[in-house]
């Protein structure tokens, strides 16, 4: 068990330097060193600061149930907290890495999957990719309506994560993301062609971007959505969804 | 002018009836941002009491939201929620009145720039830019020019903010390169004062009144030359009135011998 600390600015920017080495020269045993994590030029001391223990996540529902249960107490304290999230990153950074088949970490371009900087806004603003921090943030924004994305892998950005971790106005609205996944997913997995045909995603997003002139689109019901949409989009749309369609037209 | 149709009776909410300023939070805080809400006059209580006003910044692929209640009832968050916490300071703001229940917008105000805590020409924002010293950043649509500073470079804000070299040389450009976006690339037009640009096109008619060039038709040569010299007389103004650029980095240049 380790007590949760917060990365410095100095901190934050020696585990860029240790990210940008793991991506230069992957390795099966990359991990952070323990200055890294636990020295006082490199970390702070967190009021209140719960326990934690390492452990794989292999969905981000199994990460988002661990870090709720621990973050209860001191949750409005490092929502926003980028020095917290930015040690969390670097703690798990072995247990939450991409990897390639051989066993080497594999990492992304973007260093804030495991650290963000709330002194440079576009980093701050791109912590939607921090592993850790986005699969607890949609626990708590989207709960069993994000069941999907919940149960990928911690790691897993194909289509639909990519397009709903990447606009954070997506992220964020309680109508978009069920109107989504209940448009383009199925039992769990992603429906077949969803992405460029007519009624796919990208269709989506520019009817959205249509409708926005008009409608509160990002404050809307999925079901207030829903309604909106052209005709192309009925051969997506679950029974349950046509039918409070057909029920609010016979109104 | 461009034509904007409105079928759907939506109300233009004024950009002085949603002033929005945005202030520091403290050191390595995050900004707050506040906003002075005027809308009795729109009749929104009588068309739906209960419609909802809701906020938004947003710059590119970010954004962030809050609701301030009801056109009846207007309930601003507390200040510690209004702290910009997913949108950056560079984001534009916009303000809509949502009819209850149905998500129509009954008004909206669109691409209202914050007064910055250091009012300047543009907002600054520090970024790695690698080999590059600074560079002037569109974003994504709609978005606000920023100035892009490197942040390899110690002291580089303060350096953009007040070194006179720095404003002498670097500024009359930033200028240029805006305009020309603005004029020539994307053909704005001057009349539309819903166009995020408004504010450049008002400051340049602040250097030089009169007519605005309009390129209508990128292939036509005459157009574009029109609109270069009026953009090279509008900076060399600028130069002169306002940056006195000549005299400043002479000045400045004396200094450091």
């Amino acid at each position: 068990m380790t007590r949760a600390r917060q990365l410095t600015p100095a901190g934050i920017d020696a585990a860029r330097v240790f990210l940008a080495d793991a991506r230069e020269n992957p390795s099966a045993d990359a991990t952070p060193p323990d200055e890294l994590l636990f020295d006082s030029v490199h970390t702070q001391l967190l009021a209140n600061a719960p326990d934690f223990t390492r452990m794989r996540f292999r969905t981000r529902r199994d990460a988002a149930e661990y870090l709720a249960e621990k973050l209860r107490p001191i949750q409005s304290r490092v929502a926003d907290d980028a020095g917290f999230w930015s040690w969390l990153g670097m703690y798990y950074f072995a247990q939450t890495a991409p990897r390639a088949a051989d066993g080497r970490v594999k990492l992304s371009t973007l260093d804030e999957t495991f650290v963000v900087h709330n002194g440079e806004p576009r980093s701050y603003q791109r912590r939607y990719r921090h592993y850790l921090w986005s699969a607890w943030r949609l626990q708590q924004a989207h709960a069993e309506s994000a069941a999907f994305l919940l149960d990928e892998p911690i790691s897993s950005f194909g289509d639909i994560a990519d397009r709903v971790f990447a606009y954070s106005r997506i992220f964020n609205s309680s109508g978009v993301v069920p109107l989504i996944l209940s448009l383009y997913t199925d039992g769990g997995k992603q429906k077949p062609r969803f992405g460029r045909t007519p009624g796919g995603l990208r269709h989506l997003v520019r009817v959205l971007d249509q409708l926005e002139r008009t409608y509160d689109v990002y404050g809307m019901s999925p079901e207030g959505l829903a309604q909106l949409l052209p005709s192309a989009f009925d051969p997506w749309k679950p029974r349950q969804l046509l039918a409070e369609q057909v029920s609010a037209q016979t109104v | 002018m461009l034509r904007r149709f409105n079928y759907t009776d939506r109300k233009r909410i004024n950009k002085d009836d949603a002033i929005v300023k945005i202030r520091s939070g403290g050191a390595g805080q995050i900004p707050i941002f506040d906003i002075e809400l005027r809308l009795e006059q729109y009749g929104f209580a009588a068309l739906d009491p209960d419609a909802r006003v809701r906020v938004e910044a947003h710059r590119g692929n970010a954004a962030q939201r809050w609701d301030f209640g009801t056109v009846s009832n207007l309930t601003p968050p507390p200040e510690h929620e209004r702290c910009l916490t997913e949108a950056p300071v560079t984001s534009q703001f916009k303000v809509v009145v949502v009819a209850d229940g149905s998500g129509r917008l009954l008004g909206a105000s669109q691409h209202i720039k914050p007064q910055l805590p250091r009012e300047s020409l543009i907002p600054l924002d520090q970024v790695d830019l690698e080999g590059e010293v600074w560079r002037v950043d569109f974003g994504d649509g709609d978005d606000l020019a920023v100035l892009q500073v490197n942040k390899r470079l110690e002291m580089i804000s303060e350096i953009a903010r007040s070194n006179d070299q720095f404003i002498a040389l670097v500024m009359p450009q930033v200028l240029r390169t805006v305009l020309t976006q603005i004029i020539l690339v994307e053909g704005a037009d001057a009349d539309d004062t819903e166009s995020p640009h408004s504010a450049w096109i008002n400051f340049a008619r602040s250097l030089r009144p009169g007519e605005v060039p309009k390129v209508t038709d990128s292939g036509d040569d005459a157009q574009r030359r029109r609109a270069r010299e009026w953009i090279d007389e509008v900076v060399r103004t600028f130069s002169l009135q306002k940056v006195d650029a000549v005299e400043r980095y002479r000045q400045a240049r004396e200094a450091v011998r």
